[in-house]
């Protein structure tokens, strides 16, 4: 198995954490800004011309969230009951399209970076306070306090967790936006233990801008 | 069953089209102004203060795509076998995010009328062929045309069929998305096969801007 994707955390850092966590065989090819142009022509398993891509048995899968869904399936982390994976993915979602995509937006638009901490300085006034309270209401109002959905990781921990990466505790942004988590307890000390478990793949995190 | 959204095809038409072909027992409730207020106030509704939401057994259900993929588990539209769930999950994210939310942001979130019209062309140059031919190439490798996945309907022809509603045989865009149409002759075709099943639906479908 290999994951194609930028040298970035961005849409392929789920998917590294998930397949490390599952202990699964996989290589990766990070691809530079400089050689995507050709990378994206010759290479045919990038089908929509868009990364990350997954290469397995000779065949390609894209769409970030849809390799999310394959893997979780065959390892354990998307669940089969309707119900269940329905708040498995109402919660993915949340974090993937409505949470990330404004703070990726808020430091790729950015040309300075004063310019980039006055737009983080904006979003830890309004939208970080209300996606944390929404995830420690998740996190309250579930069976367990340790994962988003039920008592093991889905997918959608991945996901936060990699926002997490990317965001929360990224060393250009933790200084600003770290201090809110105190206001959120739960999901304060659920990123505490869910990091515990991949110490030595967050020890080994190359630093990435986004 | 009830599904909340705006009078507009966008982000709901994809599950009103999969309850219709379903015959599912479902009502159709387009909130506006005040009772979107009151709507979006009521936290137990509306957790995220967005819509669409589903209202089921009691219980409510968010985020547009988690609410597809719920619906197309409830009736038979989401695939048990992984590789083509896979397929499914690529192609709905392909259609509804790529394809629709690029149109979505690019011209219909943009005010300035001289902006809108130079986006527009430039969306009719290049990203209306790109996405017509990446749905070509998925109806030519199936194993039927008619459809996008084998040889029924499954989650991501629902979606499909909501850009046919919204922008290929929409009104106001029709004139301008046809005559590419007639390029991607499957394509063409498989709007042909697919349209009569929905006749008294779109006999019926109130006009909306989008």
């Amino acid at each position: 198995m290999k994951l194609y994707y930028f040298d970035l955390y961005g849409r392929g850092e789920a998917i590294r954490l998930l397949l490390t966590h599952a202990k699964a065989e996989w290589t990766e090819q990070r691809i530079s800004f400089e050689e995507w142009p050709e990378v994206k022509t010759s290479n045919k398993g990038i089908k929509f011309g868009q990364l990350p891509v997954l290469e397995k048995d000779g065949k390609f899968y894209a769409q970030g969230g849809a390799i999310l869904r394959y893997l979780g399936g065959n390892h354990g982390y998307y669940p089969e009951d309707v119900e269940e994976r329905f708040r498995v993915d109402e919660i993915t979602d949340l974090i993937a399209s409505d949470f990330s995509p404004k703070i990726g937006e808020a430091v790729f638009g950015a040309k300075t970076e004063e310019e980039k901490k006055d737009s983080i300085g904006k979003l830890v006034e309004e939208h970080f306070p209300k996606f944390f309270g929404f995830l420690e209401e998740q996190l309250t109002s579930n069976s367990s306090q340790d994962f988003l959905v039920g008592d093991s990781y889905t997918i959608a921990d991945f996901v936060l967790l990699s926002s997490y990466i990317a965001h929360i505790n990224h060393p250009h942004r933790k200084d600003q936006v770290s201090p809110l988590l105190d206001s959120y307890p739960t999901l304060k000390a659920y990123f505490a233990a869910r990091t515990a478990d991949l110490k030595d793949y967050l020890d080994s995190l190359p630093e990435c801008f986004l | 069953m009830k599904l909340y959204y705006f009078d507009v095809y966008g982000r709901g038409e994809p599950v009103r089209l999969l309850l219709t072909h379903a015959k599912a027992e479902w009502e159709d409730v387009r909130v506006t102004g005040p009772t979107w207020q009151e709507f979006k106030a009521d936290k137990d509704k509306c957790k995220y203060g967005q819509i669409p939401v589903l209202e089921r057994d009691g219980k409510y259900y968010s985020q547009s795509l988690a609410i597809l993929r719920y619906v197309s588990g409830l009736h038979g539209y989401y695939p048990e076998d992984l590789e083509l769930r896979f397929q499914a999950d690529e192609l709905t994210d392909l259609i509804a995010e790529d394809f629709a939310m690029t149109i979505v942001k690019k011209v219909f979130f943009v005010k300035d009328e001289e902006e809108k019209k130079q986006e527009w062309s430039k969306l009719l140059e290049e990203h209306f062929p790109k996405h017509f031919g990446f749905l070509e190439e998925q109806l030519k490798g199936n194993s039927s045309n008619e459809f996008l996945i084998g040889d029924s309907y499954t989650m991501p022809d629902f979606v499909l069929l909501s850009t046919y509603i919204s922008h290929i045989n929409h009104p106001n865009r029709k004139d301008d998305l046809q005559p590419i149409l007639e390029n991607y002759p499957l394509l063409k075709a498989y709007f042909e096969a697919r349209t009569p099943d929905f006749k008294d639906y779109l006999d019926n479908l109130p006009e909306c801007s989008g």
